[in-house]
């Protein structure tokens, strides 16, 4: 099956002064994304999780490398990137990088109108993407009489209405309390289940352990590990070694088998 | 102030009929400014006190705070035009029968005008505005700059609430000379702040398609004939009333 979206040998270094002395923050990334992917992108802070998450839909662009949409790569045009932003939609760890329009409505209705559609379908969409998420009783106020929780709700619609085939979201469950968690974890569910694919980075062992199907674990802009998830969680030293844990579930299993 | 006037403009009883109400505002801004002021201003108050409180259901409480700053630069600029100071013998001060009549009419007729435009911008929510500026076709780089403007006032504003939150935190308002330098700090971080929001916020409009151009869906206009007739027949009443000559 030719992947959805497929990174090759991905390098990118971060433009700033002395950037040639600099470690890259990508470096000889290669990834293939299958349709009704569930992958977690796992790493301590500054491993290149998010940095990694915003080439997937061209927002950053590789210093060299290639990225490729439905087997074609992508050369970064402006015709290029509207298909590649079609297909692949990004949210912001914090929506308040995303957030801009008067409402909660008018914000999820910025992508289709991008996409050149008619109002009535705009429409359409931004109705299903507000319901999706439970927003309809938000829809017209403004982002900034919105709790954190209800404002990554809003941007994650505004992802939504562009319906995607790969949702690409950086850092969901930060800031969330458990119920947000939980209800962040239901509306995934759903989502991959009407067939969409989803990439997500983040720093929640147990949420990652409880929702991927696969992991990719990332150290110092490079791939250290990747694999279902049953299969990388079950790997301690691994975990530790690039500065993470094994999942709660599964450490106090191996503590109760080391204690009989 | 400001969260106060855009939460009650998005919640009060008025908020999808912004047409007629910027119809009755202008109208009413119309009879304060050219009707006698003596006659028409008192007027023109009254009813946009009734339309706030009664028709728009915005709270009193708000409203009136929101009209304390503009009327006490009122009060002071008519207190400063009653009074003459002569300086033939020394500096002298007197009142001014003329100045304070002067100052009587273009007082009621300011305050006229402030409660109007109160009573637009508690009932009138942002968004509507910005659909009657669409319509009323004004460019749209403008209506794109006013979006975000809108949008990073509250952004820095949350900002700057933070950073002064922290600075207390750390008695960094302990005094006058540590206040100064709290207050010089803090304008200097919410600057950088605001560079790095700018930033970002263009990062994550180039993720969602972002090709130069703010487009967003616009509210449809929920204006009915009989609120227009309303909104219109109400100031012409006034101004009727102005210029009528007394019995």
């Amino acid at each position: 099956m030719t992947p959805l979206l497929e990174l090759r040998c991905l390098h990118y270094v971060y433009p700033s002064a002395g950037s040639a002395q600099r470690p890259p923050a990508l470096a000889d990334i290669s990834l293939a994304i299958r349709p009704g992917t569930r992958l977690v992108l796992l790493g301590a802070n500054g491993a290149g999780k998010s940095t990694l998450l915003w080439h997937c839909n061209g927002t950053l662009r590789p210093t060299s490398g290639d990225i490729l949409l439905g087997g074609k790569p992508v050369r970064h045009s402006r015709a290029e990137l509207t298909e590649l932003r079609r297909r692949v939609a990004l949210v912001a760890q914090e929506p308040d990088d995303q957030l801009f329009a008067g409402t909660v409505r008018q914000d999820v209705s910025f992508g289709p109108m991008n996409l050149g559609l008619p109002e009535s379908e705009v429409r359409v969409r931004v109705d299903e993407a507000l319901a999706a998420l439970d927003l309809v009783a938000l829809a017209d106020l403004p982002p900034h009489q919105l709790s954190h929780g209800q404002r990554k709700r809003a941007a994650l619609a505004g992802a939504l209405a562009m319906r995607p085939e790969l949702l690409a979201l950086d850092e969901p469950t930060a800031g969330l309390d458990p119920r947000g968690i939980e209800a962040l974890h239901r509306q995934l569910d759903t989502l991959h289940a009407r067939g969409m694919a989803i990439v997500l980075t983040t720093h929640d062992i147990d949420f990652a352990h409880r929702w991927a199907a696969e992991v990719v674990v990332m150290d110092a802009g490079r791939i250290a590990a990747r694999g279902p998830a049953a299969e990388i969680f079950a790997e301690a030293a691994l975990l530790h070694r690039v500065g993470l844990r094994q999942p709660y579930a599964l450490a106090a299993c191996d503590t109760s088998v080391g204690r009989r | 102030m400001l969260r106060q006037v855009d939460t009650a403009a998005c919640a009060n009883r008025w908020r999808a009929h912004s047409e007629s109400v910027s119809v009755f505002c202008g109208g009413l801004m119309l009879c304060a400014l050219l009707a006698p002021p003596l006659r028409a201003a008192p007027a023109v108050a009254g009813v946009a006190l009734l339309a706030a409180f009664a028709g728009a259901r915005v709270p009193a409480r708000d409203y009136l705070r929101a009209l304390l700053m503009p009327v006490a630069f009122l009060a002071t600029s008519a207190a400063a035009l009653c009074v003459s100071i002569s300086w033939s013998h020394g500096p002298r001060f007197a009142y001014s029968p003329v100045g304070a009549h002067t100052a009587l009419e273009a007082g009621v007729r300011a305050f006229a005008a402030i409660c109007v435009t109160m009573l637009f911008a508690f009932t009138v929510p942002f968004t509507q505005w910005l659909a009657l500026l669409r319509r009323a076709r004004t460019p749209e780089p403008l209506l794109d700059l006013i979006l975000v403007t809108y949008r990073t006032i509250f952004l820095l504003d949350d900002g700057l609430a933070s950073i002064v939150r922290a600075q207390t935190g750390r008695l960094g308002y302990r005094d006058a000379r540590r206040a100064h330098r709290s207050v010089a700090l803090a304008a200097g971080a919410l600057f950088l702040r605001s560079l790095d929001q700018a930033r970002r916020l263009e990062r994550g409009l180039a993720a969602r398609n972002y090709t130069g151009r703010l487009t967003v869906l616009l509210p449809p206009s929920a204006t009915r004939a009989r609120h227009l007739a309303l909104a219109l027949g109400v100031p012409a009443l006034v101004a009727a009333a102005a210029f009528l000559p007394l019995p």
